[in-house]
Parts: C-alpha cells; structure tokens; sequence
C-alpha cells in the first residue's frame, strides 16, 4: 500500500486509528502491528512471510544474545550475516550473476526474484538494533510485540527514515497520544501529502517527458535534470514527512530526514541535509567502526569511499548507483582536503554545490554509463543545439510550476508559517491553506483514473 | 522541544478536520449513491472489489479496491475538473493528448503514421481503384484543427506535420485518385467562419458545408441548391472535453443545413440493421452521450441512401465519421449514394462495386483518424479484421509466374522514406509486411502506367510489381544462390530431399511479433535480433490466428515451397482472445492456418514450434495463462503426431532473463541461442 493512494486515506487510516485510539495500553501496540502487517502484505502478500521472519529471527537473536553474554560476539556476526545475506539474496543477485556473466561470459541463469518493498529500510533497522544491543546501549526487548511494531510500524516500514532502536526505545513503551500530537502529525502529514502528489508527480510528468526524448538540447538536459532534482527531492522529502507526521499522529516522534538540502554551500552539508538517517546509520555502523576520521589522512580516505560506495549502491543494484556513490566520495574528500580550505563567497558556495548535485542526479537517473556521459554532453552542448522544441515546449508548458517547486525548496515556507502562527489570523490562513491543500491532493488522487471512453475517436 | 502552546489548538481543530473530511468520504463513499456510468468520461466506473483468496493472492483486489475508491469517490466529477482547470492555472495546455488553444478552444494532436502502414494503405487504394473500374475517384482528406489553427496551438506544441502527411496523401495517389485540397480553402476561410467545434474533434457543419462546395466544384458539379442553416443543439460538449477533462468557457451549438427549395426525396437505408428512414437526420441523438450522431445516427457499416435526383452519377463513399456532415449536401447531385464504413463493414468490396454501376467513388477522412486506421487498408484487400479466411480477388495460387519475383525481389538497402517517415525511427521496411500489397499487386499490373509513376521513394512497394523494370532488385539472400533458385522456382518437384544439411535460410517461418522480431523490423522502439533474413519470414505484429493475417502469412509462405516451414503462433491467441481457454477453439484456427499452407505446399515438412510463455511479471494480468499454454501445447503436440508433423518444444530455452522489459518479446541473447536450436533438431529431423 502507498500513502498516496485513496485506499490508504480512506480505507486503512480511519481503521487504524481508531483501533489504535480505542483500545487500551499494550493493544495499541498490538493493533498497529497488525494493521502494519496488512499495510505490507497488501502489497507483497507473499514476502511479508519474509518480514515475519525476519522479525523472528532478530528477536530470537537478540534474546540469546542477552541470555549468552559469554557469546555475544557469535550471535551478532551471525545476525548480521543473515540479515546482509537476505538483502544480498533478494536485492542484488540479479546485478552479481549479470556482472559474473558479463565477466566471465558465462550463461547462468538469472533468477528472477523480485524486490521485497521496503527491505532496505527493516533490515537496516534490524541491524540497529542487534547491533546496538551488543553494544549493550539498551536492555534487550522481551516483548514480541513491541519489538515486532519496532520493525513492521507502516509510517515508515516503506520508505523510511530509518529509525534506530535507540531513539524509539523508551517511546514504544508510552507513546505520546493526544490530540494535540494528532493535529500536528495531521498538519505534517497533508504537507508530505501534497509535496508528493501534487509537486513530485507534476514534475515527474515532465521529467518523463523529456526523458523520453534524448537529451537534445542544453536546454532539455538541464530541465531534465533540473526536473529530476525538484521530483525526487519532493517525493522522497514529502514520503519522509508524511512518515513522520503519522509516527506523531500515532504519538512517536521519528527524527528529520530532510533539513532543505538545496540551500546546501558544499556537499559534506548536503549529505547532512539529505536523508540524513541513512547517513546517520551508516556514520553509526561503519564509518566510525572503521575508525572515522580519526585515523591516518590515507585510512580516511579509505573509510570515505568504502561508506559512499555503500551509500550509492543501496540505492539500487546498478552500476549507475555504485558511480553515483563514488562521485560524492570524491567530492567529499576534495572538500574535506581542498575546498574547505577556501573562503567562498555563500552564495557562489550554494551555486556550486547545487550545480555538483544535479551532475550527481544524471548518475543516478541514467541506466547506463554512457548515457549519462551523453547527458553530460549535451549540457555543455557538444554536438547539440542551444535549444529544441522539447526543451522550449517543456518550458512554456512546465516552466512556471518547476520555478514555483524550486522556490519551495527554499525554507521559505517555513520562515513565513513560522511567523504568521504567532497571530491569530495567521492561524486561520494556516488552517485554511492545509485544508485547501489536502482537498487538492485528494483531487489529483481521485484524476489519476481519470479514463475517458474514446469512442468518440470516430 | 519548545513547546508552542498557541499553536495547540490550530493543531486540534486541524486533526478534527481532518478525520472529519477523511470519515465523512469514507461514508459517502459506501453509502450515498454513485452512479455507475459516468457522463463526462463515457464509461462504466469500477465495480466494488472482489474478495476472495486468488484475488488477494494476485493483488487484483488491491487493485480493485484503489480502482472503485477513485471511481466512485463522492462528487468525482467536480474534483477531476479542479484538478484540470488548475493545471491550467498553471500555464498545463495539453491534457490527454489534446491541446488547449489560446482561442479557448480544444485541439487533437496529430501524430504521424507509422510507415509500413502508410505504404501499406497507399498501394492499398492504388489497387483497388485501378481494379474498380470507376471512371471519378476522388480523395478528400481534411485537415483537423491542429493543423488549421496551428497559430493558436501553446507555444512549442509537440504535434507532428499535419500538411506534411496531407501532401504524402495526396501524392502518392496522384495517380489513382483526384485529391480535393481543402487547406486553400480552410486557410482563407478560418478567419470568419468556424470551422471546427471548441470541444469536439469534428469539423462543424460550416466546415462541412465549406468542404462539400470544394468537392462538388472537384467532381465536376456546379449548380449548387440555396442552403439555409439553423440551430439544432446549443450547450454542445463533445469528444475533447470528454478526453481531455478542459472546461471551455463557452460551449458550441450545432446547426444543420437544409436545402432552400427542395424538391428531392431520398431514403436512407441502413442495410445491416435492416431498416430504414426518411431522413439523415437522428434528432434524438442530440439529447445522448454524442450529440454528433445526428448525422445518420453515427456510423454504420453500409447505409444506402436512393434519391430522385435525375441523373446518373451514383456514388460509392469510404469514409470516416467526418463525412456524416457531409454527405447530406451531395444529396441532390447524385441518384444513390452508397456509404461504407471500413470498420465496421465486412463484405467484399469488389463483389459490391461489380454488383451496381458506381459512377464515382470517394474517400473521405480526416488526417487524424486515416493517420490511425488499418481499416481502410485491410477493407479495400478484402481482408476483414476478425473475420479469417477471406482474400481479395486473387487466389495466390493460380498464377505460376507467381513463384518468381516474390523472394528475389526484395530490396533491403533501408532507402529512404518519404516525407511523413522523418521522424519515424522505422528504417528497411520488410517485404513480409508490405508483401500484403502483392496479393492486390497482381491485378493492378493490368494497369500497368500508374505503377510506374512513383516518387522515388516509393520504389520500395514497387519492387514486387512483375512489370516495370525499375525494380532491379538487389538479392540480399543470406544463403548461397542456389537455395533462391529453388525456392523460387514453382515448378521444381516438392519433395527433394537435399543431400546436404538443410540450413534455416532454406526454410520459411509463419508467425507472430515473436517471428517479426527474427527479422530487422523495428517496432515500437524494439529492433528485430537479425538472426533471420525477412524474406523468410511470414508474420504479423500482434497477430492471432483469427487475423486474416494468419492465413494470408501461410499463403503467401507457401509461395516460397520452402523445403521446411515453421509454424509459431499462440502468445497473442492466448493473451486476447475472448476464447482463450478454449484449447480445441485455438487449434481448430491453427490447423486451418497450416492447411492453407499445405494446400499450395503440399511437400513441405512442418514444424510446429511450441508456445512460449511471458515473463512472470505478465503473471497477474493474465491470470490461467501459464494453463492455457499448456493446454495449447498438448493439444499441438498431438495434432502434430496425428498429422504426421514434427514439433519443437522451445519453452527449455524460456527464462526469464529471456525477455526484454515489455515481458512479451525475446532479447537478441534468446535468439541467438533459439536458432542454432532450431537448426540442431532441424538436422536432426532431416538427415536420414
């Protein structure tokens, strides 16, 4: 199940809810659980057996490890090996027998196994968790369920922010309930809401347009990469905040994944802008085992391209992905070395780091290689013209919208709401704008199925 | 964290509303009533989903579900048209394919044909008019609004070349046909008169009325009757809106036209219905869903309208919706007027214009819709779509001569096309597609002149015309020359058994887009593996064996009397066709397929070759596919033993890395390792 669906808001939410508020004590936690069981399954009704699993086995794990303090060390390589191993399996076997094939000019077969949804982000926080208990930051979870709503809680079993075990611990014994907490976690919620539906999808329609088209002109692939930017940072910021909207709704508070992260005046900013719990779990679990940076300048080095490779080839089994990961290790440890020993002036420092962004986002939209390198030509216009009809048609048609989301990736909004709160009045313009806001997304919802009869055609 | 007490209540009453809003749809939804048709869309909305456990296993009750909450949310309607009338805040000028003007008005984008069917309809035209006999034979193609208005299309508009397809129309058929070019006409005329509706693809009665004075002076007629038009319907939405979910500022009227001081009567038959009228005119229809079908009611396969107009030029009309406001002014200049929708239509058309003395023909279309049709083209060869086993005129098996030309003169030096093709990315069209024409190729040879006179590009059809000699063909025959020879001559004894190992390019292969794409054909985006030469290959893109394709592939296969033939169809059969569980429906239509080849080659041994499966991404949109391809397979396997034919079981060469991203078709990989296959257990099954 995706929140922007209309069988989410209408169907399953209200269910939840008021299951959640009605019943006593321990069966909240019970019946967020099992509602989230049925958020998962309801789009992978076969590999929820593989969550369920996976539930299990990190909670056993975790109690014998508690119960055999003398084996502590065994159970924790061997849960992470198991959790890695299923992440491996399921996520990338296509991508290793294809390059072994590649390779070698083998033939094996290529299974096909489909990607779980979500696997990336539970078992991320399985590993938090097993691996924070052996560092013994926290008792170990007795109760199932609890530990089980850890894992499966639907706002952010899909597409995170990853929470840690750590910052959730004590909440998942009383969360904050009320409707305070409620109204707040619905105003965040209608935000992320509207910044998927209606910005991320608009934009989406004209990446999609262009990209369809190759890249023609300067003008074209900078839209199109342009686009890209504003449409993922709006899906995946807007996915985060409806996350965390429904965590407080439910009375958790999950950290921030998203802080503007255009306004970013060098990359080791933007990547403490950009879903900053991954970056968060992968500084916690290998960058500083691995020593961080305070080591030799040759181990840091090191440590910065063995966390980045990671970084760039969670986000999808290709090799676009592991690129994407490695140009950022560079840039990160050329600023860490060079750039930051240069005074810029801020406003040419967030040019730039923009600028180096969008080059990284080609990367990561392109399938291959070269036509990434393609892309990259046709910006600085080798062998292509200024402009074409694709990238005018875009603008005239796109233009307006595209600059409007640019604008939004400002804090704007949030200095302007942060001002306006104080009055009254200012309230009830904030009042009105997200409910207006909210009837809007259910509008795009609802014209999404939008399908004409086209017998007309004759 | 600071706590903002101020805030607190804009919180509370924001949480209220919301559950508020979220319950009170909730409940509207599954209580208020819903309609189940929707006016503005034309359609039937979804129905509540099914439980049970194969749909939940599936996902299609998920999917159920999300349809009929979107389908059925309370005041669908008004919610859609905030949506697209906010878009359009938003400077959005194109929604479903359909352009908002800067006069407020709608226009359909034009989108190019694709190639191979804009030749295909060419030379379909050009042989049936050479073969009719009529004397007049006129071509109106109309220009839609993209083209007419095109100052007033957004700035940028990705729409193609309109005029430039209306031109490649034309001349092509200079020869056969007599073009009536409105744009002239449209292009002067555009300013004061309103050609087109505002929301609705068709041109109004105005622009008809323009149109027919054109056409009259064309066909030779000068004394035209006084007309007088008036209102028949105001508040007029049509087609475009419906498409495109634009509300348009104001809404167009449509008038009617009648003649002055008439004193002709006429009667409109409706010859499949079986009943007739006094009237073109179906005033109910102004009160339904498409107040355009006051002209005749819509459209029908054969209307016959007898007048007592005293003259003897009688009309044969092809025609598409646009004609339907057309046709009344030609009334009183013609004594019958006989109408024939291509679409719907299934007799044969050359029995009809030898049954009645047609003075006249006229082709009648607008550019968008003969940029879509196949129709017209399969109508005109007396192929029906849906309808197997009937041909045109010619029985490919009379003419011996036949045998000759046809596998050696193919010329697949991709030259190129004509004007409309720019922007296509087809290249070296086959002869397997365009060989359709050839059927009808042999009897305009009579008119031998025309075919002659083509414009450069069009030599590529013309090459497998037996006259001019233009077509000096080059051989692009991937086996040694010999095998040509012997394929090509007819006369050559059917069963020699080689002596030497029989080799694929001797054989031929009859089947659907998994065979196409043996070839080098392009489409879609998708490129053939090559592994095959195309003049071996017999087959139709989304073919099913109740396309006429089917036997028209294992006719023209037959010509070949290749030593070998193969047979592989069964994706599509599986996929589309309403009887697809029926395993006995499906190979009753195959063996009829594979003795029409057997009648013209009754020497050649036949390979069936197994029906392989989709990738199981195709899984739940095609639910007991995997069964029903077994059951095909079993069922083909014994019909081959019985008949005493050899089958090939392909699917231990299936997997799923076997298929490209559309699920359906194979990578070049599959067929590199498919052919040697193939010519392993072909050697296996030849040498003694």
């Amino acid at each position: 199940m995706v929140f922007s669906s209309l069988t989410f808001l209408l169907f399953f939410l209200p269910l939840t809810f008021l299951l959640y508020f009605l019943l006593p004590g321990k069966l909240k936690l019970l019946s967020l659980t099992v509602m989230s069981l049925i958020f998962y399954a309801w789009g992978e009704p076969i590999y929820v057996l593989l969550m369920i699993y996976s539930i299990s086995l990190n909670y056993g794990m975790g109690r014998l490890m508690a119960s055999h303090a003398e084996a502590k060390k065994q159970v924790l390589i061997f849960t992470v090996v198991i959790n890695l191993l299923m992440l491996a399996v399921f996520k990338y076997t296509g991508f290793f027998i294809e390059n072994i094939n590649g390779f070698f000019g083998w033939r094996l077969r290529v299974p096909a196994i489909s990607l779980p949804i979500g696997i990336s982000f539970y078992t991320f926080q399985a590993l938090s968790y097993i691996i924070d208990l052996y560092r013994e930051k926290f008792p170990v979870q007795k109760d199932l369920v609890r530990f089980a709503c850890y894992i499966t809680m639907f706002p952010q079993l899909i597409a995170g922010p990853i929470v840690r075990y750590e910052d959730i611990e004590r909440q998942l014994a009383r969360p904050k309930v009320s409707m305070v907490n409620f109204g707040k976690g619905t105003m965040r919620f209608i935000l992320g809401l509207a910044k998927k539906v209606l910005i991320a999808n608009y934009i989406g329609a004209m990446f999609d347009m262009l990209h369809g088209q190759a890249a023609g002109s300067v003008l074209s692939a900078w839209l199109m990469t342009l686009a890209f930017a504003v449409q993922i940072y709006f899906d995946f910021s807007g996915y985060s905040d409806m996350a965390i909207g429904l965590g407080e709704m439910l009375g958790f508070e999950f950290m921030e994944n998203f802080n503007y992260p255009y306004i970013s005046a060098s990359v080791t900013e933007f990547w403490r802008r950009w879903h900053i719990s991954l970056g968060t779990w992968f500084r916690e679990y290998v960058y500083i085992p691995m020593g961080g940076n305070r080591v030799s300048i040759l181990k840091h080095i090191r440590n910065i391209l063995v966390v980045w490779l990671l970084t760039g080839f969670w986000h999808g089994a290709g090799w676009n992905f592991i690129f994407w990961g490695l140009f950022y290790a560079v840039l990160l440890i050329l600023d860490k070395y060079v750039v930051s020993r240069w005074k810029l002036p801020k406003g040419l420092a967030v040019l730039a780091t923009f600028i180096l962004v969008l080059l990284g986002w080609v990367l990561f939209y392109s399938d291959t290689l070269g036509s990434a390198f393609s892309v990259y030509g046709s910006m600085i216009g080798i062998r292509t013209p200024l402009s074409d009809q694709a990238g005018l048609y875009a603008l005239s048609t796109y233009g307006l919208p595209l600059v409007l989301s640019l604008f939004f990736c400002l804090p704007v909004m949030k200095v302007l709401k942060g001002t306006i709160e104080k009055s009254v009045p200012g309230r009830v313009v904030i009042y009105i704008v997200m409910t207006g806001l909210f009837i809007l997304t259910l509008a795009a919802l609802i014209t999404e199925s939008y399908n004409p009869f086209l017998y007309f055609r004759f | 964290m600071r706590k903002k007490r101020y805030l607190h209540q804009l919180y509370r009453i924001l949480g209220v509303t919301f559950g508020m809003l979220v319950l009170g749809c909730l409940f509207l939804l599954l209580i208020a009533p819903n309609p189940d048709y929707s006016e503005k869309e034309k359609r039937y909305l979804a129905d509540a989903p099914k439980l049970s456990l194969s749909t939940l296993a599936s996902g299609a009750f998920m999917e159920q579900t999300e349809d009929y909450a979107k389908d059925r949310f309370p005041l669908r309607d008004a919610f859609v048209s905030l949506k697209v009338n906010l878009d359009r805040l938003f400077l959005k000028k194109e929604s479903q394919g359909v352009y908002y003007l800067k006069d407020h008005t709608l226009a359909e984008r034009f989108t190019s044909p694709d190639n191979t069917a804009f030749r295909g309809m060419i030379q379909a035209v050009r042989d049936f008019s050479g073969r009719s006999g009529i004397k007049n034979q006129y071509f109106l193609l109309a220009p839609t609004a993209a083209y007419v208005k095109k100052d007033l299309l957004p700035a940028n508009a990705l729409t193609d070349d309109e005029d430039a397809y209306i031109s490649a129309i034309y001349d092509s058929m200079a020869s056969s046909v007599e073009a009536v070019d409105l744009r002239p006409v449209f292009e002067e005329a555009k300013e004061d008169t309103k050609l087109y509706y505002a929301s609705d693809h068709h041109w109004t009665s105005e622009g008809a009325y323009l149109a027919a004075k054109e056409l009259l002076k064309t066909m030779g007629i000068e004394d035209l009757p006084a007309y007088e038009s008036g209102v028949v319907l105001n508040d007029f939405s049509g087609s475009l809106t419906a498409k495109s979910g634009f509300t348009l500022p104001v809404s167009d009227s449509i008038s009617v036209y009648k003649e002055k001081d008439s004193d002709i009567v006429y009667t409109v038959t409706y010859e499949k219905e079986h009943r007739m009228s006094g009237t073109v005119y179906v005033p109910k229809a102004l009160y339904g869903t498409d107040p355009y079908q006051v002209f005749f009611g819509g459209n029908y396969p054969e209307i016959t309208i007898n007048t007592s107009a005293d003259t003897d030029r009688q009309l044969l009309v092809l025609k598409d919706s646009y004609a339907n406001a057309l046709l009344p002014f030609l009334i009183p200049h013609f004594s019958k007027i006989k109408i024939i929708d291509p679409r719907y239509a299934y007799d044969d058309i050359d029995v009809m214009v030898k049954e009645a003395d047609y003075t006249d023909i006229l082709y009648l279309y607008n550019a968008v819709t003969l940029s879509e049709d196949t129709s017209l083209t399969l109508f005109l060869k007396g192929e029906v779509p849906g309808e197997a086993g009937k041909q045109g005129d010619t029985d490919p098996g009379e003419d011996p001569s036949k045998g000759e030309e046809y596998p050696s003169s193919e010329d697949h030096s991709g030259t190129e096309d004509t004007t409309v093709s720019d922007d296509e990315s087809e290249s070296a069209d086959t002869e397997a597609s365009e060989s359709d024409s050839q059927t009808s190729g042999e009897d305009s040879s009579g008119s031998g002149p025309e075919n002659t006179e083509t414009p450069p590009a069009e030599s590529q059809s013309e090459n497998t015309d037996p006259i001019p000699s233009d077509s000096e063909p080059e051989n692009t025959d991937t086996s040694p020359s010999e095998d040509t020879q012997e394929s090509s001559d007819a006369t050559l004894p059917p069963e020699t058994e080689p002596a030497r190992r029989l080799t694929l390019n001797e054989c031929v292969f009859v089947g659907d887009s998994r065979t196409v794409f043996m070839g080098s054909q392009v489409i879609n985006g998708v490129a053939g593996s090559q592994v095959m030469d195309d003049s071996r290959l017999f087959a139709t893109y989304g073919g099913t064996l109740a396309d006429a394709t089917a036997q028209d592939n294992a006719s023209r296969a037959s010509q070949v009397q290749a030593p070998v033939a193969f047979f592989w169809y069964g994706v599509n059969d599986v996929q589309i066709m309403p009887d697809r569980d029926d395993a006995d429906a499906f190979l009753q239509r195959y063996s009829a397929m594979v003795e029409a080849y057997r009648a013209n080659s009754p020497g050649s041994r036949i390979i069936i070759l197994s029906v392989a499966n989709t990738s199981v991404n195709e899984k739940d949109y095609y639910p007991g596919q995997e069964e029903n391809i077994a059951r095909y397979n079993a069922a083909l396997s014994a019909y081959a033993a019985a008949s005493g034919f050899n089958y090939i079981d392909v699917t231990p060469l299936v997997s799923e890395s076997s298929f490209l991203p559309d699920n359906i078709h194979f990578t070049n990989a599959f067929y590199q390792q498919l052919m040697p296959y193939l010519q392993d257990q072909l050697t296996q099954l030849t040498t003694p």
